[in-house]
């Protein structure tokens, strides 16, 4: 087995906070590594603008995914790669709510984050300004700004134009989402030109995934980065502590040689499926039921947003298909409100499937195939389709384990995600369907239909002040395991209704700053 | 059956204006059919058969008719599917081998012969069986049909709507080009874009019970 020699920081998945991570930790001279199971893409020769070739983005190992309610795997949660689901995502770049960090305090349900809005907000600025955010001028909803976005918003789109009406007649505040995709050239990336194939990765740039920002810029600070690697043990040494981790490295030719790499800091930001796997895979004598996981709480409390999208037929051509589907938004619903049947809230965000993706949506809901099914396409560019981003509350039931009988082509154990909506998710669900369908009708709709949906994974191994009620502490340190961090949106105490990917990198960035200053302390 | 708003629309005019790889990957699509692999030649024709009725084509010449049967074949050998199954289902190559003999149970049950012996309307009624989870046959014993057939409807239209011909008819012009859209309001059009006639069309829509299991991940997500 080749063993490399010890560095700083070994990070375990470069996706958003993964790429977050190696980067901050890079230009402050840490030498570090970044372990990713997939290929580092080069989109300009990668990707292709073509949905079925672009499925080549996502994690589709093998999983098994149960519950009630299974959640639709691979490409609808995961990527798998340099950029990790960045690279496929859709760009909306929100802030969570001050109210999402204490909504047992609050709202009696949850529990309260160990971190703050307050704790975040400096690098929520930090990450927005690195991505190079495009947003509206004003943000009226939670929180305050101190800080306009750093790029203009992009234009309206088709759905954009009809959400905006539907809301204007109903008396609803909307505006251009915040969206991480540039309106105007950033160093060498340009702004992009509206094709519309973000969600199969974007050929120009523009996009603000981790794979063309803070990996590229991870591996100019030095920062060795290499792609094919599974890692699928975090070692630890006779006392306990975290020393490096193992995994298989795919060749050019095939072939799969076993490698270990040392570290002084051990990081995990695999996401809330690979994460909790890796830690459960890691199990020894000394932590017979996986790594950090006195709590038992590693692979529990799973959280998803509830995510239907109500489509309307317009008149007139929608082309749901042009500028990037994110474009317009609405948090008028996020916050609790006492006349509802269901505390917490929602978002709703416009959305814009390609044909593929629209046709599947369409079968599998309204049961069409045959000649109707041709017909009813006839008038995919005449729908437009608004999203919802609904909380879910954590259940300790909803999360993820290893298969006690099934291994993947590694031959490690394959994990097993577990699903169930409580009864008050399907309330908020149900409210947000309605309220989607108000707006499409006052938008002039002349038919619309509901698709059942999930859109992001958050929890797993969550943060949190006391040792038995949570896997790591609020600088993401593993409360079990000296040497050990965990960093993704695994970390998540709640869901919030607003999409994960900036608040995962806000924690990244802070948890760079902490691990820096411990480092400068000789506290690491 | 009622024709394409889009007549005479073909996104292939345009292909110059598409990045190469687009092309060239378009292209293949068009003249490199995959030999078949996974199915055996039974398989084969049954599933044409299926596909015939699920996307029929009576629009087009037979040489003009786009195919499906290779590329799910191809998807399945390769094993380039969407890598998760559900609790209580097999991996996708089984639960494609194990829908197609249910599908001739089916078939058997209802009507004493083979799926491809069928004509049109009995096939859409051993189809129908299939959909609503009221097929017969001893396969949809262990296996929930219904959720079967979505599986096999996805899949069948992901590669249906991966064909110039099906971006042609709903007026969608494919990889666009390397300009992108300028206008991108509700209501305009690009110069390039086609002209649309007729009306919208007049299929009624029904939400079906979400307990059929939502939307595959395989081209991924929405937001
Ligand atoms: C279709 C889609 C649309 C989305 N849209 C939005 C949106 O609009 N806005 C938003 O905020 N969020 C969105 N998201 C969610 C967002 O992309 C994720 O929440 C975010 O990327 C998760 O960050 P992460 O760092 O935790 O994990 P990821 O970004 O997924 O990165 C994890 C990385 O770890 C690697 N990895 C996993 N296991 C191992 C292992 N054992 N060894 C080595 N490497 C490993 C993976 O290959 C991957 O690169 C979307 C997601 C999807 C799938
Ligand atoms: S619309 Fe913009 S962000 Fe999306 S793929 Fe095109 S250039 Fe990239």
């Amino acid at each position: 087995m080749t063993s490399h020699d010890e560095v700083d920081a070994v990070v375990v998945g470069v996706g958003a906070a993964g790429a977050v991570l190696v980067r901050k930790l890079a230009d402050a001279g840490w030498r570090v590594v970044g372990l990713d199971a997939g290929p580092h893409w080069d989109p300009q020769t990668d990707f292709l603008s073509d949905e079925r070739a672009m499925s080549k983005l996502f994690w589709r190992d093998r999983r098994v995914t149960g519950g009630d309610d299974p959640i639709e795997l691979a490409g609808n949660v995961t990527g798998k790669g340099v950029g990790g689901s960045t690279v496929h995502y859709s760009m909306y770049a929100l802030r969570l709510h001050r109210s999402d960090f204490e909504t047992r305090t609050r709202d009696g349900v949850g529990s309260d984050w160990p971190l703050s809005y307050e704790d975040l907000e400096p690098y929520y600025d930090e990450v927005e300004r690195e991505l190079g955010i495009a947003g509206p001028v004003d943000w009226p909803w939670d929180a305050p700004r101190r800080h306009r976005y750093p790029y203009r918003p992009h234009q309206l789109n088709g759905v954009g134009e009809v959400m905006a009406r539907g809301c204007d007649a109903l008396g609803i505040t909307w505006r251009p989402g915040a969206i991480a995709t540039l309106s105007a050239p950033k160093g060498d990336r340009p702004p992009c030109v509206y094709r519309g194939w973000c969600l199969s990765g974007c050929t120009t740039n523009a996009k603000s995934s981790t794979l063309v920002t803070y990996a590229e810029e991870a591996v100019h600070a030095g920062a060795d980065i290499r792609p094919h690697c599974m890692v699928h043990r975090v070692d630890t040494d006779a006392t306990g502590r975290a020393i490096g981790v193992t995994y298989f490295r795919r060749s050019a030719d095939g072939t799969v040689h076993e490698e270990r790499q040392r570290a002084r800091v051990v990081i995990v930001s695999a996401y809330s499926i690979e994460t909790p796997r890796l830690l459960l895979m890691s199990a020894s004598s000394r932590y017979p039921d996986g790594l950090a996981n006195s709590s038992g709480l590693v692979g529990k409390g799973l959280m998803i947003h509830g995510s239907d999208i109500v489509f309307g037929r317009f008149p007139e051509p929608v082309s749901q298909f042009k500028a990037p589907p994110p474009n317009t938004i609405t948090q008028d619903f996020y916050e609790t409100d006492a006349a509802n049947d269901f505390v917490r809230g929602y978002s709703i965000e416009t959305v814009g499937p390609l044909p593929g993706k629209f046709a599947q949506l369409a079968a599998s809901t309204l049961g069409l195939w045959g000649e109707s099914l041709r017909e009813f396409m006839y008038d995919y560019s005449h729908y437009a389709g608004l999203g919802l981003v609904g909380e879910t509350q954590a259940q300790d039931g909803n999360g993820v384990r290893l298969s006690p009988d099934e291994t993947d082509t590694f031959g490690l154990p394959i994990p097993v995600v577990t699903f169930s909506y409580a009864d008050d998710d399907r309330r908020l669900l149900d409210a947000g369907a309605d309220t989607q369908r108000r707006i499409l009708e006052a938008a002039g709709a002349e038919v619309t239909f509901r698709v059942s949906d999930t859109a992001h994974l958050m929890g797993a191994c969550r943060m949190g002040n006391d040792p038995v009620t949570s896997v790591v502490d609020r600088n993401c340190r593993a409360w079990d395991v000296r040497g050990l961090y965990i960093c993704d949106g695994s970390v998540f105490v709640t869901s919030g209704a607003a999409n994960p990917s900036l608040t995962i990198q806000a924690i990244a960035a802070r948890t760079a700053d902490q691990l820096i200053a411990a480092g400068r302390r000789h506290e690491l | 059956m009622k024709p394409s708003p889009y007549p005479g629309f073909d996104p292939m005019r345009e292909s110059e204006a598409w990045e190469d790889r687009d092309r060239a990957l378009v292209l293949s699509r068009l003249h490199d059919i995959p030999a078949l692999r996974f199915f055996s030649p039974e398989e084969a024709q049954l599933l044409d058969a299926v596909v015939d009725r699920l996307i029929p084509q009576p629009d087009r010449a037979p040489d003009d008719r786009v195919v499906v049967t290779p590329f799910l074949d191809q998807m399945l050998f390769d094993d380039d599917t969407d890598g998760f199954r559900k609790d209580g289902m097999p991996w996708d190559q089984e639960v494609w081998r194990q829908a197609l003999i249910g599908i001739d149970q089916t078939s058997n049950a209802r009507y004493g012969r083979r799926f491809v012996e069928l004509d049109a309307t009995q096939q859409d009624d051993v189809l129908s069986a299939f959909q609503s989870g009221e097929a017969e046959g001893a396969v949809w014993r262990h296996l929930p049909s219904a959720a079967v057939f979505t599986k096999v409807i996805e899949q069948v239209v992901s590669v249906y709507y991966a064909h110039p011909s099906a971006w042609a008819e709903i007026g969608w012009p494919g990889p666009a080009s390397r300009r992108g859209y300028m206008r991108t309001g509700y209501g305009q059009l690009d110069p390039w874009r086609p002209r649309e006639i007729g009306s919208a069309s007049s299929v009624q829509l029904v939400e079906i019970s979400e307990s059929v299991g939502g939307p595959s991940g395989s081209v991924g997500g929405t937001h």
